[in-house]
Formats: structure tokens, sequence, C-alpha cells
């Protein structure tokens, strides 16, 4: 089997000197050699560990030059990485981590043990710290090659780990080097945190081109005038972002001041780019080629459509999510309840192929609900709805039952409810999305509270303790009564009335 | 001094629709660390600053140590405007 991060191995042995990561908030870089070498020693000090392969080593890092080194070090020393929202309040974190049954985990070596209850320190080196932890052995076994597992917003309110192997990871990782021909001499972007799946392609597919990666923190990413220059200073070629981040750019980063010649594509994925942002892009970038990718955390990648030349057609509606990679097969399953693997019609997208998860770590009913088994194989449902267009497309149409979309991140509005429900002053209390051309623009709280309203910082102070950021509502409206309907259940219909 | 904060508050509340009562926007209230103001207000708050006190923010100094409060914020035109005119 080859495993993901060969290549980039290969990278490190031919061009040592080459230079893999420039970090600009540290003003400092790592070369391929020294990428090589830190990854090395993780890997040594991991394997003192004696931890059975593909054990779990969670990550409890910000995202640097070491975070990287270190997920390498866990690919190399045979061990899959879960990296944790260091941004994400401690309870998540400790659920994930002992949901997950990490061996390990990795932060600074600087900060104090995160997690006491929870592990032990082992080592420190290089400025990280190792701990190891303090429950017995996993007993949950992860499939053959595991690699990763990233963890997503789940309706119960209990986020679930997509379980990734080597060789589903390879799929998308090797196609998309190729189909967007990276070459040493490109600069991408790492905008994605390391918990989220667009940070695979920056990661994975740059670092075994030889590329150079621009590792940007969180606060960098949401700051354009900052990224426009360094799209210049760096001479960035390829950037891989979420329309949300994308669309700040024609308004707040001042590209005319800025060189922004050497940028040749945009990929942008995780949600609908509603169109008069996308024109408002194409025209400070002009020369640059466009490319919607979609797909889940479960399946990676899975459909891609390369937009037409800036300029060339005149579409109002938002562009197709494309075809299927080649790794992959989609389906359709109809209203009816028949699935269609000719792609026509409409109804819920389904995928099969390479690039599919493993499953959820620890939770077989789960993965067993999320799968569907037609003509033999096992079917990932996206919950996304999908119609086929005239050219054979494969069009968006939202979601299926009350997960959205935001900044990229899937979110169930249920958890954001469940996390509600447990402030002593909430008697009830129901989210909505507030929507605009698919995308999402605000989420809005209604909430019954019979000692009266409760201020908007203690509310979001609240949330923040046991949520992560990306889901904290824009606006709190406090209500007499959550209307129902017939069957007692929120009446979110009425709710939109409100809004 | 006092007229930049009147503008500010003004904005802040009308413009930016910021989910506080005039009441609780105090000048020392923290509108990023307190989560009040989020990322995408704090970018047209500054467009709103260059504009209105021709003043113009280098890509470093978005940030939210220099738009927390409106203490701060008024500190930092007043800084802005300042060096303008030294140069």
């Amino acid at each position: 089997m080859q495993r993901l991060h060969k290549s980039i191995l290969h990278q490190a042995a031919t061009n040592p000197e080459g230079i893999a990561i420039q970090f600009p908030i540290e003003k400092r870089n790592f070369t391929y050699g020294q990428l090589h070498n830190l990854a090395y020693e993780i890997s040594l000090a991991l394997q003192a560990l004696s931890l059975p392969k593909g054990s779990i080593v969670a990550l409890y890092l910000d995202k640097s030059p070491e975070a990287i080194a270190a997920i390498l070090g866990i690919l190399m020393a045979d061990l899959a990485y879960l990296p944790l929202d260091v941004d994400a309040p401690d309870s998540r974190n400790r659920f994930i981590i002992e949901q997950s049954q990490a061996q390990a985990i990795m932060t600074r070596e600087d900060v104090k043990n995160p997690f006491p209850a929870l592990v032990i320190p082992f080592r420190t080196f290089y400025g990280l710290a190792l701990y190891r932890s303090s429950a017995e052995a996993s007993v949950l076994s992860g499939p053959e090659g595991l690699a990763y597992v990233l963890y997503t917003s789940g309706s119960t309110g209990l986020p679930k780990g997509v379980m990734v192997t080597h060789k589903a990871a390879r799929a998308f990782v090797d196609w998309a080097r190729d189909t967007f021909v990276l070459r040493p001499e490109d600069t991408l972007t790492s905008i994605a945190p390391l918990h989220f799946d667009l940070s695979i392609f920056d990661i994975f597919a740059g670092l075994s081109a030889g590329c150079t990666l621009l590792l940007l923190t969180p606060s960098e990413s949401k700051n354009p005038l900052l990224l426009s220059s360094y799209i210049a200073e760096y001479g960035v070629t390829t950037i891989y972002a979420t329309p949300t981040l994308l669309q700040l750019m024609p308004r707040f980063g001042k590209a005319s001041r800025y060189d922004h010649s050497k940028l040749r594509q945009v990929l942008f994925a995780g949600e609908v780019f509603p169109i008069p942002a996308l024109r408002a892009l194409q025209e400070i970038w002009p020369a640059a080629k466009f490319y919607n990718l979609y797909g889940p955390t479960e399946t990676n990648v899975c459909t891609w459509h390369p937009l037409p030349p800036t300029g060339t057609d005149d579409r109002q509606a938002p562009y197709p999510i494309g075809q299927p990679c080649p790794y992959d097969q989609c389906a359709i399953l109809q209203e009816d309840g028949s699935i269609s693997d000719k792609l026509t019609g409409n109804g819920e997208l389904l995928v099969a192929g390479a690039s599919v998860m493993a499953g959820y770590l620890g939770m077989p009913e789960q993965t067993r609900q999320a799968l569907v088994a037609h003509q033999g194989r096992m079917w990932y449902k996206t919950g996304d709805l999908v119609e086929v267009d005239s050219n054979g497309d494969l069009l968006y149409h939202g979601r299926r039952g009350r997960m959205i979309k935001r900044r990229g991140y899937r979110i169930e509005l249920g958890e954001i409810e469940t996390a509600l429900h447990q402030h002593e002053a909430i008697a009830q209390a129901a989210c909505l999305a507030l929507e605009k051309e698919q995308s999402v623009s605000a989420i809005w709280v209604f909430y019954v509270a019979p000692e009266g309203p409760l201020p908007h910082t203690l509310l979001t102070e609240f949330l923040a303790d046991r949520i992560p950021e990306y889901m904290l509502p824009d606006r709190f409206v406090h209500l007499p009564e959550i209307p129902q309907t017939s069957s007692q259940k929120t009446d979110y219909q009425a709710l939109k009335q409100l809004l | 001094m006092a007229q930049i904060k009147t503008q500010l508050r003004e904005y802040l509340l009308t413009e930016l629709n910021l989910p506080l009562q005039p009441e609780e926007l105090q000048d020392d209230t923290l509108l990023v660390s307190d989560r009040i103001m989020d990322s995408i207000s704090s970018l047209m708050l500054v467009e709103y600053l260059e504009k209105t006190f021709n003043i113009s923010f280098e890509p470093h100094e978005v940030t939210a140590e220099n738009l927390d409060s409106i203490n701060i914020i008024e500190a930092f035109v007043n800084h802005k405007q300042v060096s303008a005119k030294a140069a």
C-alpha cells in the first residue's frame, strides 16, 4: 500500500533545501529537510510509546510548521492523527479524546497539561510535549491503514469521528496533485485549520508535489487585506478556501495595491458561491482559473466543476458541483426510494468509491445509518439534494434535514439547541438559519426563559464553553413560547415568519 | 476628541447593528474579545474608519488589538492621524 506521506518523504530526499513551509506570522520557514528531520524525531518519540499500529494520536497544536511535522511523524510511525480544534471548548475536546480513545496527545511544551484527567506526560522535545493516555489500551478497532480522524457536527449534539484511510485519502490527493498540476514552483495557501478537511489538499497534495505551503493562522485567514499582501509577497499561485472567506477579497483586500499576477488557480469548496460575489472575485483575479470542488468530510472531494474562463458566460444561478471525480461514483436516491446510478432526475446524492470514509469511529450504529447498500457496494448518503442539469452536471439544491453549512463547516442546528438546553434559565430553544442565495448569512435562536430575556453576551459566553466558535448564533430572540406543530414539535415554519 | 467616540457609537449601533442596547455599549466594552462584533463587522468597521477619518490601515493593523473597544479604536484613529501628519 502506498502511504499518504510517502511522496512528501521523496520530496525531502530529492530537494531537502526546497522551502516546504512559509510561516509569515513568525517570519520563519521550514525547508523540506528540516520538515523531514523533525517529523523523523517525532516518529521515533512515538515509537517509544510502543502503541499498536493504527492507534490514534490527538494533536492539540496551533497551526505551525511543527504541527505539520507532527502530522507527518505520526503517519511515519504507522499511527493515525486526530487534529483537535484548539479554539473549541475544552468539554468538546475532552469528549473527542475520550470517545476516540486516543492513545497519545501532542501539544506545545510551554503549555501545561491541557487534559490532566486524561493524559500523563511522556516526554518533551523540540518545543513539543508528548502525553500518553491514562486510559486502558484502546478497544476500538479502526480500519486497516487508518491515516486520520476528523470530527464533524452530529445531530444528537455529539460530534462524530470520520475515519479516513491512507488509501482513501490518496485517491483524492493524487488526483488533485495531477489535475491542478502542482509543481515545486507553486506556492499554496494553507488557510483551512488542520481539523477541517480542506487542509488535506494543502498539506498532502501541496507537499507531495514539492510546493511551498504558506501556513496561515486563523486570525490571518480572517484578514483579507493581509492575505492580499501575502499573495503578492510570497507569490501565491494556488488558493483553496471557502466562498465565505474568498468573497471578502474584492471588498476588503485592496487587490489593486498588490501584485497578484502569479495567482493561477482558485479552488473553492464547502458551500455555495453566490454568483454576484463570485463575479466580483473573478474581476479582481481575471487571469486565474476557478474550480468548484464538492464533498462532505465522509467522502472527501467527490465531484468537481471547472468554471468556464472568466467573462465567457453569463450564468445567473450558482455553478454546478459538476461531475464525479474519477475515483468515485455518484448515484441519486429518488423521492420514491429507488436508486438511479445513471445520474438523472433529482434526489439525495449518494457516493461510493475509493475516497469514501471507513466509518465513524466507535459509532457502528451511526455508520450503518449513513451508508446504504446498492448493487453490492456501500454508498454514503450525503444528505445533500441534487438535480442533474441538461449537461449532465450535478446541481446542488441544499440540505436534507436540519444541517446547514456555514463558513464551510457543517452544523447540525440540533447541536446548538442541545447546548442551549443545558442553560438552567432556558426552558426551550429553537435555532433557525437565515439563508440568502443558498448560503447561510446568520443563525438565529428563539428561546423561552421564564425569568425574562438573557443578555446576548451571557448567552454567547455560555455557548462558547460548549460549541465551537463557528456555531455561535448571531441573534437571540426571547419569546413567551415557541410555536408548536400539531404533533407537539417545534414549528420551524412558524418561526421563519418571525425572521 | 469626543466627536470620534460619538460617531463611532452611532456607527456601531445603527450601521453595524451590533447586538447591544445603547446603554450596554460602554467606551470600554470589549467588542471582539466578548464576541459582540464578528470578523466581517470588524472589516466593515475598518472600511468605515478609513473613509470617515481619512486614515489607512496597514495589513497587519487589521487586528482585534486595534478594534476591541471604543476607547481603543479612538486611540488608534488618533495615532494614525498624528503619524499621517508627521509623514
